[in-house]
């Protein structure tokens, strides 16, 4: 096994399935070779090159439609294995029934083996490559293909050279035996391979993952297949691509076989020698590609270099058709074509089948290899039957269009590069949480009965609820009142006047009107808001009433100002709400002191300023809140140290975002201030991040590379939130440096997370979970930095396919990921994401970053880092170790400039003194 | 007087806050006051209202209810069920030795409950999981 996993790309329980797949894949490349000569020997040499075969194309693709109905029938019944071993008993059935007919020498007979031909060329590596897209997940494809690809390689090469030889020897007939056997044993190699992946391969089709893919199973109909193939872009292009390089790739076949047919007329074994030395030489250039380029190209330059390699090859040669001696110029245009095809070109294009679904796989892809070719194919026939009538001497305006087309085909394949990537975040995007929500329209029936029985519900809360929904209902039924009349100028002004007093009051409104006596007073004020619109003139009189008393007013009328009035200042006498509040307890404070600040009357400031330098209430809280309403700039480091007490946080939060733009450069300087307490500096980017603006976005980028790790991390998600609706206008070299400063401390984690093994003590225990914690913090960052410069939602989903439980999921979250890394980040960020086992991951990092692997310098060195909570937990650990290798870390920690980490590294001096940390922590304090 | 971090490794030790992130724990410990009871003396009332987490950290507690009695020693959280519903104590608690309790006040706890929302989900899941276990008991 160690030797297998040594010269292949394959981890050790991947080794044995690549090689059988890659058997698979010789067998089967051996067999398509074998019968390719065979097929175009026996036509060319008993039947010749003439404008049928041109025509024989064409009736490929005809063919190729009921074919794939049948295939794609079958594949919706048996599983892939019992698909993959009738077709091919089939198969060979035919062939030898061919074998048998062969001797009577009857033309039809050649154009039926080489429709037959035509088509198994084309079903037999379709076959594996269906099995191995179930088989592996992207990343494993993508490391993996290419060695099934060199099998199918080799295998080209064998069957190649051994019909030249055997041509030369026995004749064609007896190779349709062997085929059959070589037949036999793909069927062989297939039952192994799903003996070992029952749950890939013995999968029944029914036996979907997902409701979607269920849902797709039954819609699997040839036409609901070809309809989803032209309305999803990405299975368009695909099948785009496969069109136009069936195209080409005719065009240059016929060209070569028109050329090749007038230079040995009736010569079948001279034409059969020929044929076989290009195709075994094209299957040679196929194998140097494949073992020195496909892996490196793949791994470094992506799917859609690997993509172009082939279109761009042909573009070039086509131009030697143009320029020099046009026999030799296809000769070699088909050799290339033939070389870069079954090897580069051919893996890069099974990759972007993977992402699939696999439901969906074997009728998708037998429609696009098997019609879109074919079609590609018939096509090319067309134009080449076309031009061979019209301009029989002129080979190079075949060199123009086989230019043109592969122009073509550059263009598809870029745009299929985009739509693979497309694809991976689709897959990731289908398995997100989705919102349950739904709006209640009171137009129907249910919807109402439930909102009008919930205002008899004893649950306060339920009933606000749904006076809620109503207040929703009565906004939009005015909105779409004033749309109406906006349209007749004319008769607006007066309807609108007309209709906002006395608008027709709904059936549901008697239900609402009790609840203005309602106990909660949240509940008798929504309730007064909802009466208000429909009964404004007697509503707004009771309330101007209530207001106008020198009693405090009932808390319903106030909670209305509070919650529903657009401008409670327009309703309020400053003068009395001062002698209201007199007597007014803490409760009635709380509101009394948000009215105040939604009024902005300078009358009032003393009187919040006082009740917010007051003892923890939520009238202190609503006072702070009120305050930020003044934005004035004096109290502004009022509220700043209001930031810094628990309780009043995020009171003091609301008030400074009030401020807007204004305070921006102010609690910018207070991060970058040193005797700013932490507290407060991790409070401003979340007071950032909601004002939004470029000064507030400049502000949040630098305080990514502050050292504190909350600092760093809020502001972070700030700038994800407003990249989330705005653009930043940063570009990915701004958030590099932090990216590479994540990754350097994921490998400081990890190699933390080895090196403290099997944790038994307390401190121990704390120490690995707290490590274990900051590692998925880490990756948390890392994601939340990607999705700072990749395009929106990439990195957001490919976070949730990397945290999910689907092997596929998170293989293709780390696919999109490799596929938009820049450059620089790749070799340290990579291996994160990769599938190897974690001290395999971790031995990465510590050569990158020359990170220590012994315990006490990996904590001595984590010392020096800037979480001073992972420290805390680092000393505490180290309490527990004892002095030895230990104390000069500890001695300077007690220098760190966090309060905590100190006091830690004090406590830890002391428990050592005393005797160990046990003893230090069961001690009563005093 | 504990330590900050003498107190995260007791409250990492605790059921209650098993599920935690550690660094959430740090900041419960930074509001966590550290008291010492002899031996008699009553923690609380049953039906006394619930305001404070108690945390047996040392020493022995008898719980009393009309249902019976039970002590209870080290490193066990007190009726936190009356503590997160906000009702009265079911139970007296009384120390049946010298004991050192650290207690963490509701307030407190709500601010950094709302603060930071991932210590609440901790917490809730850990809720979860207690009463299901009880209902899984009831069905059998």
């Amino acid at each position: 096994m160690s030797l297998l996993t040594r010269f292949l790309p394959a981890q050790r329980n991947e080794a044995i399935t690549t090689l059988l797949m890659a058997a698979y894949f010789f067998l089967a490349m051996a067999s398509v070779s074998i019968l390719k000569s065979v097929q175009n020997a026996l036509y060319l040499g008993r039947v010749g090159f003439d404008l049928r075969l041109p025509l024989i194309y064409v009736a490929l693709a005809v063919i190729s439609g009921p074919i794939v109905s049948l295939f794609r029938l079958l594949g919706l019944r048996l599983t892939q294995v019992w698909l993959t071993g009738l077709t091919l008993g089939f198969l060979a059935l035919n062939l030898v029934l061919f074998a048998a007919l062969i001797e009577r020498d009857d033309p039809w007979l050649y154009v039926a083996f080489y429709l037959w031909g035509g088509v198994v060329s084309v079903l037999l590596p379709m076959l594996g490559w269906i099995a191995a897209s179930k088989l592996f997940t992207t990343r494993q494809a993508k490391r993996l293909f290419a060695t099934l690809g060199a099998g199918g390689i080799l295998g080209g090469i064998a069957g190649g050279y051994y019909t030249a030889f055997a041509a030369a020897y026995s004749g064609v007939e007896l190779l349709f035996h062997q085929v059959a056997i070589l037949m036999a044993a793909m069927m062989l190699l297939m039952a192994f391979v799903a003996r070992l992946h029952p749950q890939s391969l013995h999968k029944a089709p029914s036996q979907s993952p997902s409701p979607e893919s269920q849902g797709a199973q039954q819609k699997l109909s040839w036409g609901s297949t070809l309809r989803e193939i032209t309305h999803t872009r990405y299975l368009a292009a695909l099948a785009g691509l496969v069109l136009v390089s069936g195209l080409v790739t005719t065009l240059i076949d016929l060209q070569y076989k028109w050329m090749l047919g007038n230079r040995y007329p009736g010569d079948e074994t001279d034409i059969s020698e020929f044929f076989g030395g290009l195709l075994g030489t094209a299957f040679v250039l196929s194998a140097l590609v494949q073992f020195l380029a496909t892996n490196p190209v793949l791994r470094h330059l992506g799917v859609g270099t690997g993509l172009l390699v082939l279109p761009a090859a042909v573009f070039l040669g086509s131009f030697g058709i143009l320029l020099a001696s046009p026999f030799w110029a296809a000769v070699v245009l088909r050799g290339l074509d033939g070389g870069l095809r079954n090897s580069i070109y051919r893996t890069s294009s099974e990759l972007l089948f993977v992402p699939i679904a696999s439901s969906q796989s074997v009728a998708v892809k037998s429609l696009i290899d098997l019609v879109a070719y074919r079609v590609g194919d018939a096509l090319a026939a067309a134009v080449f039957l076309t031009l061979a009538l019209m301009l029989p001497d002129s080979p190079r305006v075949m060199g123009f269009l086989v230019a043109a087309s592969a122009a073509l085909w550059i263009l598809l394949a870029l745009q299929v590069r985009e739509g693979y990537l497309r694809s991976l975040r689709k897959s990731m995007e289908i398995r997100s949480p989705r919102s349950t929500r739904r709006v209640l329209r009171m137009g129907e029936a249910v919807a109402e009965k439930t909102v009008l029985n919930a205002l008899n519900s004893a649950n306060p809360s339920k009933v606000r609820l749904a006076l809620h929904q109503l207040i929703a209902v009565a906004d939009s039924d005015s909105g779409e009142w004033e749309a109406q009349y906006s349209a007749a100028d004319d008769v607006r002004v007066e309807s609108r006047v007309v209709s906002i007093l006395d608008p027709a009051p709904p059936r549901w409104l008697p239900s609402v009107e009790p609840l203005e006596r309602h106990p909660d007073r949240r509940v008798a004020a929504a309730a007064f808001s909802l009466i208000c619109r429909y009964r404004r003139e007697q509503s707004i009189q009771r309330l101007k009433e209530a207001l106008a008393s020198d009693q405090l007013p009932s808390p319903p009328y106030l909670d209305y100002l509070d919650q529903y009035a657009a401008s409670p200042g327009h309703y309020l006498d400053p003068q009395r709400v001062l002698r209201w509040q007199e007597g007014a307890s803490t409760e009635q404070g709380e509101l009394l002191a948000r009215l105040m600040g939604k009024t902005r009357s300078e009358l009032f400031k003393p009187l919040l300023l006082n009740w917010a330098q007051s003892a923890r209430s939520p009238r202190s809280q609503a006072a702070i809140d009120a305050l930020g309403r003044y934005g004035d700039p004096e109290l502004a480091d009022f509220l700043v140290s209001r930031l810094g007490r628990n309780w009043s946080r995020l009171s003091a939060r609301r008030a400074l975002i009030r401020y807007g733009d204004a305070i921006v450069d102010r609690l910018i300087a207070l991060l970058r201030q040193p005797g700013c307490s932490l507290e407060v500096k991790r409070e401003i980017p979340l007071i950032l991040a909601r004002i939004n603006t470029q000064e507030s976005r400049a502000g949040l980028v630098a305080a990514l590379y502050l050292p504190d790790v909350t600092v760093s991390y809020r502001a972070l998600k700030g700038l994800n939130r407003i990249r989330d609706f705005d653009d930043l206008s940063y570009n990915s070299a701004s958030f590099l440096p932090i990216l590479q400063l994540w990754s350097k401390q994921y490998y400081e984690l990890l190699n933390m997370d080895l090196a403290l093994g099997e944790a038994s003590t307390p401190a121990l225990r704390l120490l690995r979970a707290a490590v274990r914690e900051r590692l998925e913090w880490t990756i948390e960052k890392i994601f939340r930095g990607l999705g700072l410069f990749f395009p929106v939602g990439d990195a957001y989903y490919s976070y949730l396919g990397y945290t999910s439980d689907s092997r596929e999921l998170r293989a293709n979250a780390v696919e999109l990921i490799e596929s938009r890394l820049p450059g620089e980040l790749k070799k340290t960020m990579l291996p994160i994401f990769s599938e190897g086992e974690t001290p395999e991951i971790a031995r990465i990092g510590r050569r990158v970053f020359g990170l220590a692997s012994e315990l006490p310098r990996i904590l001595g060195e984590a010392l020096f880092e800037r979480d001073p909570w992972l420290k805390c937990c680092i000393l505490a650990a180290m309490a527990e170790l004892g002095p030895r290798g230990y104390e000069p870390s500890v001695r300077q920690a007690l220098e760190d400039i966090h309060p905590r980490v100190s006091e830690t590294a004090d406590w830890v001096l002391e428990a050592w003194k005393s005797g160990g940390a046990e003893d230090a922590r069961t001690v009563p304090g005093d | 007087m504990y330590k900050t971090i003498e107190k995260v490794l007791i409250l990492h030790e605790i059921d209650v806050f098993s599920l935690a992130a550690t660094e959430h724990l740090g900041k419960l410990a930074i509001v966590c006051r550290t008291r010492q009871l002899t031996r008699g003396e009553v923690i609380y009332e049953a039906g006394a209202s619930c305001k404070t987490l108690h945390i047996l950290v040392s020493g022995k507690i008898e719980l009393g209810s009309p249902n019976g009695r039970r002590a209870i020693s080290e490193s066990c959280c007190l009726d936190y069920w009356a503590f997160f519903a906000e009702s009265p104590h079911y139970s007296k608690a009384q120390a049946l030795s010298d004991c050192v309790l650290f207690e963490l006040d509701f307030h407190e706890v709500s601010d950094i409950l709302t603060a930071e929302p991932e210590l609440s989900l901790a917490i809730l899941k850990f809720l979860a999981r207690q009463g299901r276990a009880v209902n899984a008991e009831s069905e059998l």
